[in-house]
């Protein structure tokens, strides 16, 4: 390899992300920011890049379904009559 | 706390028990199911659970001299109850754990694709399967139950930024870390979330 091209490969390395950079952008952009320059490599690496796409579009619907399930109205459990008597005496108990 | 009003999402139960104010006798009756589904979303377990919401009560009872009225009765509660959920978290994160180091990475640790997708770990293709609301159903108990699969340390991470919406200080306060750690436990515990997941639904 060329010197020249080796030196143009380390300088791709370096603005090029690998995989596991990008998905940590990918959920670190979700809950917080990322930096102009971060996000445009991670458009540039999603453009070219199947596996990253599929998280990116996955963590998405991930993340609405976290949202729907940290809702009580969205939980389907329901204490049990037993559970509710245990409740009720420990508060009786309590109370006295 | 108003934030927390939000959070509860419900609003029509939220406005229907504004001023409401009812006896310790009747809050099994009143507010337990809500409470319950409240924890059980935070848990993922319902003895742990039953056991939260069984603390809070008493809690309740003991400061009830506390409650002023700013705010309904069972917004009140659910404070005490979501106090409750974090120390939970923060005593389970500070046990040592010995399976912390067992993260095995989806990507190659070296090599010229080093950092880049295994190829059989790589996130496969849904079909569509997320478009189809038949399919919701079934996602949200495989993702409740992955949730509970994941190490401890990162579980008490995960649902107290992601599902209790905590600011990053605050929940590095209550489980000790550092803010650099924090964004690397939420990104292996999607990785792990996420591969769990695909494995089970797919």
């Amino acid at each position: 390899m060329s010197k020249m091209k080796k030196t143009l490969m380390k300088g791709m390395d370096k603005v090029m992300l690998s995989c596991d950079t990008a998905t940590y952008l990918i959920i670190r952009s979700e809950y917080g920011t990322i930096s102009p320059v971060k996000k445009m490599q991670l458009s540039m690496h999603l453009a070219g890049c199947k596996y990253c796409r599929r998280f990116a579009e996955q963590s998405k619907y991930i993340s609405a379904q976290l949202k729907k399930i940290k809702d009580p109205a969205n939980q389907s459990v329901a204490l049990t009559d037993e559970q509710k008597e245990k409740l009720k005496t420990a508060i009786d108990t309590s109370a006295q | 706390m108003l934030f927390l009003l939000a959070e509860m999402g419900d609003a029509k139960l939220h406005k229907d028990t504004e001023r409401k104010v009812v006896q310790p006798a009747q809050w099994v009756n009143e507010y337990g199911d809500f409470l319950y589904m409240y924890a059980y979303a935070r848990v993922q377990s319902k003895e742990i659970a039953e056991d939260l919401i069984q603390d809070t009560f008493l809690s309740a009872l003991k400061g009830l001299d506390s409650f002023r009225g700013e705010s309904s009765q069972l917004t009140w509660i659910t404070s005490i109850l979501r106090r409750k959920i974090i120390d939970h978290y923060r005593k389970m994160s500070t046990k040592k754990e010995i399976s912390a180091s067992r993260f095995a990475s989806p990507f190659h640790e070296e090599g010229t694709h080093e950092d880049h997708w295994l190829q059989e770990r790589a996130p496969k293709d849904w079909h569509g399967k997320t478009e189809d609301p038949m399919h919701q159903d079934e996602f949200q108990k495989i993702m409740q139950l992955c949730l509970s699969l994941l190490p401890d340390k990162w579980k008490s991470v995960f649902i107290l930024k992601v599902m209790e919406e905590m600011q990053s200080d605050d929940v590095c306060k209550e489980i000790g870390c550092t803010a650099s750690n924090l964004w690397v436990i939420l990104h292996r515990a999607r990785l792990q979330l996420r591969e769990c997941i695909e494995n089970k639904w797919l």
